[in-house]
C-alpha cells in the first residue's frame, strides 16, 4: 500500500498538510466554537418556527442545539469532548438533511429532492467547516486552547 | 446610458490578467518559501510566528541562520520552485510590473469608456439584493442580473472587491515589504502594523485571490462556460461552441507559458536572470533608488533577538584576530582612489562624525528585525579616499568563505558585493562596528559590517576587510554584482 501511495505520488500529496502549521489556538477555537453555534442556532430557528415538522424531528432539532451549545462550552473551556461532541453534532446535521433529501424521512417525503434550501446548505456548509477545523487540530495543523505551540527553535 | 458590454479591450486585459495573476501567485510561493514563517511583529522572533509551511525544525543548541530554514517547494506550487529565491523575486517583480500596467491600462479605461458603471453600487439596495442573490446561489440557483447590467448584485460587489479594493491592497502591502519605502517611509509601514505584518496581510491577500480564482471559474462553469467565455473572447453570444475551444485553447497556452518559463528558468537560471533583471532594475532605479533613510525607531523598539544570516568565518586568521578584539583586523580602502588607505579598528572609531541609526533590518528572505548600528559614514571614508572619476562602484570584500563557512549556500569563494558609488554616498550608508549600544558581535559581522537601509540584507556584506573602488564589475566573480547575485542569481540592486 505504502508502495502504491509512494509511487502514484498520492502519498505526498496526503501528507502535503505535514507542512502547514498554525498557532492561533483561540482563533480555532473561536471559529470552531462560531460554527457549532451557528448550526445549533439554525436547528433552534427549524424547531422554533412554526413548520409543523413531525415531533421526533423537533426533539432532534432540540437535541442537536443542546448539544451545540455544550459542545462551544466544551470547546472554549478547553475540553477535548467539547471537540468530539461538534464533530458529532456536525456529521448528524449532515447525515439528517442529505437522508431527508434522498431516501426521505418519515412523514416528510416532499423534501426528498428538495436541494433547493439555502437554509440547509448553509447548514451543510457550517457543518463541513466545522469538520475540517477538528480534523486540521487532530492532524496538529492548528492547536486549539488550552494548547500551544512549543516552536522554540 | 452607457452599454455596458465586453470591448476588445477588457477582454485582452481579462486573459493579460490571468497569466500575470498566477506567475505573481506562483513566484509569490516560491518568495514564501524561502522563509516559510509569518509573524505579526517586526522583530521575527523564533517561535512567535503564528503560520509555519516547512517540516524543519532548528536546533537550539548551535547557531543557525536563516538560510537553514529555506524550504523547497514543488515547481507545481512555486515558480520556478527548488529553492531559486533569485529567480521567484525576478519572477515575481516582473510579472507585478506586467499586472500593473494592466491594471492601468484597465481601470484607466474604465474610467475613461464609462465601464465602470458595471462596478459602480449605485444604491445601498445593492446590499439587500446581494444578500438574496447570495441566498438564490445557496438555493441552487442562479440570480437574476441587474437590470441594463452585466453581472448581478453580488458579482457586481465581489468584482468592485477585487478590482478596487483587494488589487490595491496587494499592492500596497507589497510596497511596504520594501527596505527603501520602509527607510523613506516608516509610519508608511507602522500603518500596516509593521513590516511583518504587512507582510501576513500580503499573504491574506493572496489566499483570497486563490479563492476568488476557484469561486469565479466555478460559476462561470455553472452560469455556462460557453456564454460566458464567449462573452470573454468574442463580445457576445453568438460563438459559444467555438469559445468552449478557445477559452481552453487560451488556458492551456497560459499553462504552456508557465511550463515553459519554469523548465527555462531552471535550465538557464543566468540568462532569466539579466533578462528579468534589465526590466526589474530599470523600473527600480527611477523609483525605488533614490530615496533615503528617514528612520529613527525608538530604543524601546530595539529586538531583542536580531536573526543572523550568513555564518561568521572560521579560519584561524579570523579566530585569532577576533581573540585579540580585532587589534591586528585593517581595513584596506583601494582601487581607484586618489589616497589609497588602510585603517585599523580604532582608527575608523576615531574618525570624526561617528553615526549611529536605529533601523528596520529587511532579510531578502522577508524576515526583519529593528536594531541600532553605530560607526562611520561611508561617504566620510569616500571622501578621505578620493575617488577618481572612472570609479563607479565599491567591491566590498567580506572575511567570509562561502563554500568553507555557509554550508547551506549553493556556492564556493570570497563573499562579497558591489555597491553603486552614489548608493555609497547615501547619508545613511554606514561601516558599522557597534551594534545595539556594543561592539558589533561576531554574528553580525564584527569587526565591520556594512550598512544600506534602503537595500536588502545580503547587500550589507559582514566580516570587511578589503574595500575596492572599480570602474565596472563584469570581471569580478561571475560579474553580477556580488556573490548572491553571482551563485543564487539575486538581483545587484534590492530596494525591493
Amino acid at each position: 500500500m505504502s508502495a502504491v501511495l509512494r509511487w502514484t505520488g498520492i502519498g505526498k500529496l496526503i501528507s502535503f498538510y505535514r507542512h502547514i502549521q498554525f498557532s492561533a489556538p483561540w482563533t480555532t477555537t473561536g471559529s470552531a466554537s462560531m460554527l457549532v453555534c451557528g448550526i445549533g442556532a439554525i436547528h433552534l430557528y427549524l424547531l422554533s418556527g412554526n413548520f409543523g415538522f413531525p415531533t421526533y424531528l423537533n426533539a432532534y432539532f432540540a437535541l442537536l442545539s443542546a448539544a451545540a451549545l455544550l459542545s462551544a462550552v466544551g470547546m472554549l473551556l478547553g475540553r477535548r469532548p467539547g471537540w468530539g461532541l461538534g464533530s458529532l453534532v456536525a456529521l448528524a446535521a449532515i447525515a439528517v438533511y442529505v437522508a431527508s433529501r434522498t431516501l426521505g424521512l418519515p412523514g416528510l417525503p416532499e423534501l426528498v429532492s428538495r436541494w433547493d434550501d439555502p437554509l440547509g446548505t448553509f447548514s451543510l456548509a457550517l457543518a463541513v467547516l466545522l469538520l475540517f477545523v477538528h480534523v486540521s487540530v487532530v492532524t496538529g495543523m492548528n492547536v486549539a486552547v488550552p494548547r500551544r505551540r512549543d516552536w522554540h527553535d | 446610458m452607457y452599454e455596458l458590454d465586453f470591448p476588445v479591450w477588457i477582454r485582452i486585459t481579462h486573459w493579460v490578467n490571468l497569466l500575470f495573476i498566477t506567475l505573481l501567485i506562483r513566484s509569490g510561493v516560491e518568495i514564501l518559501g524561502t522563509h516559510p514563517k509569518l509573524y505579526w511583529r517586526n522583530d521575527s522572533k523564533p517561535g512567535t510566528e503564528w503560520a509555519r509551511f516547512t517540516r524543519k525544525t532548528m536546533p537550539t543548541d548551535k547557531l543557525y541562520d536563516t538560510l537553514d530554514e529555506e524550504e523547497s517547494y514543488s515547481s507545481l506550487v512555486s515558480m520556478p520552485g527548488h529553492k531559486q529565491l533569485g529567480l521567484g523575486r525576478h519572477w515575481h517583480f516582473f510579472s507585478v510590473i506586467g499586472w500593473i500596467l494592466t491594471g492601468l491600462t484597465y481601470v484607466i479605461l474604465l474610467l475613461a469608456t464609462g465601464q465602470w458603471h458595471r462596478y459602480w453600487p449605485y444604491s445601498w439596495s445593492i446590499f439587500p439584493t446581494a444578500w438574496h442573490d447570495l441566498l438564490t446561489y445557496l438555493s441552487f440557483n442562479l440570480p437574476p442580473l441587474l437590470p441594463g447590467q452585466p453581472y448581478d448584485a453580488l458579482q457586481k460587489l465581489t468584482y468592485a472587491f477585487v478590482v478596487f479594493v483587494l488589487a490595491p491592497f496587494q499592492i500596497l502591502t507589497g510596497a511596504a515589504q520594501s527596505p527603501a519605502i520602509e527607510a523613506r517611509f516608516p509610519r508608511y509601514v507602522r500603518l500596516w502594523g509593521g513590516r511583518q505584518a504587512a507582510r501576513s496581510l500580503h499573504f491574506f491577500g493572496l489566499i483570497l485571490f486563490v479563492l476568488f480564482i476557484v469561486v469565479h471559474v466555478t460559476l462561470i462553469a455553472v452560469w455556462g462556460w460557453g456564454m460566458l467565455t464567449s462573452l470573454m473572447i468574442f463580445g457576445d453570444v453568438e460563438s459559444r461552441q467555438w469559445a468552449i475551444v478557445l477559452s481552453l485553447v487560451i488556458i492551456a497556452a497560459v499553462v504552456a507559458v508557465h511550463w515553459a518559463a519554469t523548465k527555462y528558468t531552471l535550465r538557464y537560471p543566468r540568462r532569466t536572470q539579466r533578462a528579468l533583471g534589465a526590466v526589474v532594475m530599470g523600473v527600480r532605479k527611477w523609483s525605488l533608488k533614490p530615496l533615503v533613510s528617514k528612520q529613527n525607531y525608538s530604543a524601546a523598539e530595539l529586538s531583542p533577538e536580531h536573526r543572523v544570516n550568513g555564518k561568521p568565518p572560521i579560519s584561524d586568521d579570523y579566530k585569532i584576530m577576533a581573540a585579540h578584539n580585532f587589534a591586528d583586523w585593517r581595513l584596506e580602502v583601494a582601487g581607484l582612489v586618489e589616497n589609497p588607505m588602510t585603517f585599523t579598528l580604532q582608527e575608523l572609531q576615531e574618525l570624526s562624525g561617528t553615526q549611529t541609526q536605529r533601523v528596520l533590518h529587511n532579510c531578502v528572505q522577508g524576515w526583519s528585525s529593528i536594531g541600532e548600528w553605530s560607526g562611520v559614514p561611508l561617504r566620510t571614508i569616500v571622501e578621505l579616499v578620493g575617488p577618481l572619476p572612472e570609479a563607479r562602484f565599491l567591491c566590498v570584500l567580506s572575511m567570509q568563505d562561502s563554500g568553507r563557512d555557509e554550508p547551506s549556500a549553493p556556492g564556493q569563494g570570497q563573499f562579497y558585493e558591489i555597491i553603486d558609488l552614489s548608493l555609497a554616498r547615501h547619508p545613511d550608508a554606514l561601516l558599522a562596528y557597534e551594534m545595539n549600544g556594543g561592539l558589533l558581535p561576531i554574528e553580525h559581522g564584527a569587526p565591520l559590517r556594512l550598512r544600506l537601509e534602503n537595500q536588502v540584507g545580503f547587500k550589507m556584506a559582514k566580516w570587511i576587510d578589503r574595500i575596492e573602488f572599480v570602474s565596472d564589475y563584469s570581471g569580478i566573480g561571475e560579474g553580477m554584482g556580488g556573490w548572491r547575485e553571482d551563485n543564487v542569481f539575486y538581483d545587484k540592486n534590492v530596494e525591493i
